[in-house]
């Protein structure tokens, strides 16, 4: 198999050594790379008891077969770890040069284990690792971390690194690389945990070849053509902070902890009127002809004197910092979203749980703080404080830290029946209530409440499905976009190009195909999605996963103000179809036959992990 | 004869392109009030029309009355609610 090594990295942090370890190309071939090669190397290497936060729990950092190939947006780097957070699979993804970087060094993967005796830097150059330590940098952001050792090694690393909060084991702390957060499901805690403020990698191999690099470069060149084409115009002109406003008018937009589907007032967060008010310039990931990072001008709350500096913004940050906790001051959700990736922490379990906060304070619920420590919705100057508080577990921050559905069953009080999450991970903004397909796929998704792992908001803000089509149809569809994230995913490849393909799966197996020379087609690659879903799946119920963990929150399954699509029969009976349709009996474990049929009996028993 | 004039509401690029959040023109189906929408903001046409200049181009699709539609023949009248948006609508 071409564009692969073959073999991964092992570093035990506790012992300071390193092993090479073997990849079946059986193995490769069945799932790709990033997160499907991940969630296999996760399931052999965190078995079931394994606490996330343990020194032998793994932190895994995955490349693909499509990185380095000049194929545009595939310079992705996925990071997976059983979730802090969750408890469950903690996948994501982020663009950078660190992607390529380590497929320089000869490896496909990077698995990490152990702990260091004190705050260090991992140090990797091609297969030779060193630890060195660390204390000078803690407490720095990430990009500091990352220009000091840059500055101390040379240009030629590229660097991972938490903030603060990865430091403080917030459970929602991310890692940072070239300005990019891995954000969701706390990989940064798990980061910290072992004591690793930052690892800096630098590969000086040749990238393996490709099988057909002729006609590679044909579809390379076609393909960043089409990326530049309308397609993508959206994320190219104005990013997608232009969603707010659309969804606005749409009555998408949660708001005020979801107490709300539209917000007055919120003209200054258009996405058009941040364009027009405070963007500066846009920036591209690593190897991306899209372009999609818009970068906005920082000035003090009171909207006067700017500071000079820049923070880019998606509309994720712009959601849960804004509307979700009934913010519409641009400079403070600006200065909040800065906040965040200084820390180094997911932005919308950090504003989602702040809106959890805040309704405790409308119910006078006790979080063992003073009153006037807790936040109430609209309060920027509150946002802030508390955003700082939580990246350094202070007063109320130690509480938030945990995430909404911890602290909730850490203080109670009714606080339960208003925590907007699924697994434990706290909803994006898309309100559920209004978008049938996605709630299924949040509903279902493996690391909580995800809209990447699914994109089923595409059927329903489309004209692929009519309002009121078949529940049956409407499983199948949101099958479908699960299947095709998790081929985007394993290929790493960017999800703003997906409109760029006329037949994704047929397109991408042609791609694949030219890269690593072995024969592929849309059947067999959306396969592939259905057996990395299936892997996750799996993974999950061995650490704990019941039918019980795949439902919504009460709040967006209740006909309160007579807003809602979706009831628990509603979801009952999509439960029952989905798990159907998946092959999973009915408590939702993926039947024998179905893992025969997908091959997983055998591909789970090769996994090579010395554990 | 009397034309009934409807309101498009522009969000994203087609609003910065117009440099208005509305347009209002006349036209009994999406394709003719597409068509007299962009003769009267000309600008439209260099970013969200197709090669053949006669319909949205792939980027770009209408939303009625919640519906998502990309259907020139789809009836419209002064009471409906029209949306002029990226046919990428999430992330």
């Amino acid at each position: 198999m071409h564009s692969v090594h073959g073999q991964y990295l092992h570093i035990d942090l506790s012992h300071g050594r390193s092993t090479i370890y073997p990849i079946a190309e059986s193995v490769q071939q069945a799932f790709l790379g990033g997160i499907g090669l991940g969630t296999w190397l996760l399931d052999a290497w965190c078995p079931a008891g394994t606490e996330p936060l343990h020194p032998d729990a793994p932190l895994i950092f995955v490349s693909s077969p499509f990185i380095g190939t000049g194929l545009t947006t595939a310079s992705k780097l996925a990071v997976l770890a059983r979730s802090p957070q969750t408890g469950f699979i903690g996948d994501s993804l982020t663009s950078s040069y660190l992607a390529i970087a380590l497929k320089r060094c000869g490896v496909d993967a990077i698995v990490i284990t152990g702990q260091c005796p004190e705050w260090s830097v991992l140090i990797v150059e091609n297969q030779e690792i060193r630890i060195e330590p660390a204390q000078d940098l803690l407490g720095t952001s990430p990009d500091s971390t990352s220009e000091h050792l840059r500055g101390r090694l040379g240009k030629q690393f590229r660097i991972a690194a938490i903030g603060e909060a990865g430091e403080n084991l917030v459970r929602f702390a991310a890692i940072s690389n070239d300005g990019r957060l891995a954000g969701r499901t706390g990989p940064g805690c798990v980061m910290g945990s072992k004591r690793l403020k930052a690892m800096a990698v630098r590969g000086s191999g040749r990238l393996p070849v490709v099988a057909d690099p002729e006609a590679l470069g044909q579809a390379a060149r076609a393909l960043s053509r089409r990326s530049l084409g309308p397609e993508t115009a959206k994320y190219r002109e104005l990013g997608t902070a232009a969603n707010l406003a659309f969804f606005n008018k749409m009555s998408m937009l949660p708001s005020r902890n979801f107490q709300a589907s539209q917000l007055d007032g919120l003209e200054g967060l258009h996405g058009e009127a941040l364009h027009a008010t405070h963007r500066t310039d846009k920036n591209a990931c690593a190897a991306c002809t899209i372009g999609c990072e818009h970068h906005y001008a920082l000035r003090s709350s009171s909207g006067e004197g700017k500071s000079g500096s820049t923070v880019r913004l998606e509309y994720e940050s712009l959601y849960a910092l804004g509307p979700l906790c009934g913010v519409n001051d641009p400079d403070v959700v600006l200065q909040a979203a800065r906040l965040c990736d200084d820390l180094t922490m997911d932005s919308i379990t950090t504003g989602a749980t702040i809106a959890w906060a805040m309704e405790c304070r409308e119910n006078g619920v006790d979080l063992g703080v003073p009153d006037h420590e807790i936040p109430t919705f609209g309060d920027g100057d509150a946002l802030l404080r508390v955003i700082g508080e939580i990246g350094q577990r202070r007063g109320l921050g130690d509480l938030l830290a945990d995430g909404s559905r911890a602290a909730a069953r850490g203080v109670g009080q009714g606080s339960e029946s208003w925590t907007l999450d699924v697994k434990g991970l706290e909803l994006p903004g898309y309100d559920p209530r209004k978008l049938p397909t996605l709630a299924l796929g949040l509903a279902v998704a493996t690391r909580g409440a995800c809209h990447n792992r699914s994109s089923a908001y595409e059927v329903d803000l489309s004209d692929q499905l009519a309002p009121d089509s078949e529940l049956e149809a409407r499983v199948q569809a949101a099958i479908r976009a699960e299947d095709q994230a998790s081929i985007l995913d394993s290929l790493n490849l960017c999800k703003f190009l997906r409109h760029c393909f006329d037949d994704l799966p047929a397109e991408s197996a042609h791609l694949l195909e030219q890269v690593t020379g072995v024969p592929a087609d849309g059947e067999t690659l959306l396969a592939t999605g259905e057996r990395i879903n299936t892997l996750k799946r799996l993974f999950n119920i061995s650490h704990g996963w019941t039918r019980e963990d795949d439902w919504l929150p009460s709040r967006v399954l209740s006909s309160e103000n007579g807003q809602s699509l979706l009831s628990p029969d509603w979801l009952t009976s999509a439960l029952d179809i989905y798990y159907r349709q998946r092959g999973c009996d009915a408590y939702g474990i993926p039947t024998s036959a179905s893992l025969s049929r997908l091959q997983l009996d055998h591909l789970r028993e090769s996994a090579s992990a010395p554990a | 004869m009397y034309k009934p004039r409807i309101k498009i509401e522009l969000f994203g690029t087609p609003r910065m392109v117009a440099g208005t959040r509305r347009i209002e023109a006349t036209g009994e189906d999406l394709g003719t009030l597409f068509q007299n929408a962009c003769n009267k903001v000309p600008s439209l046409r260099d970013h969200i029309v197709n090669s053949e200049g006669t319909w949205l181009n792939a980027g770009y699709t209408f939303v009625v009355d919640g519906q998502f539609t990309n259907d020139p023949k789809h009836y419209v009248d002064p009471e409906s609610d029209v949306l002029l948006v990226s046919r990428a609508s999430g992330g």
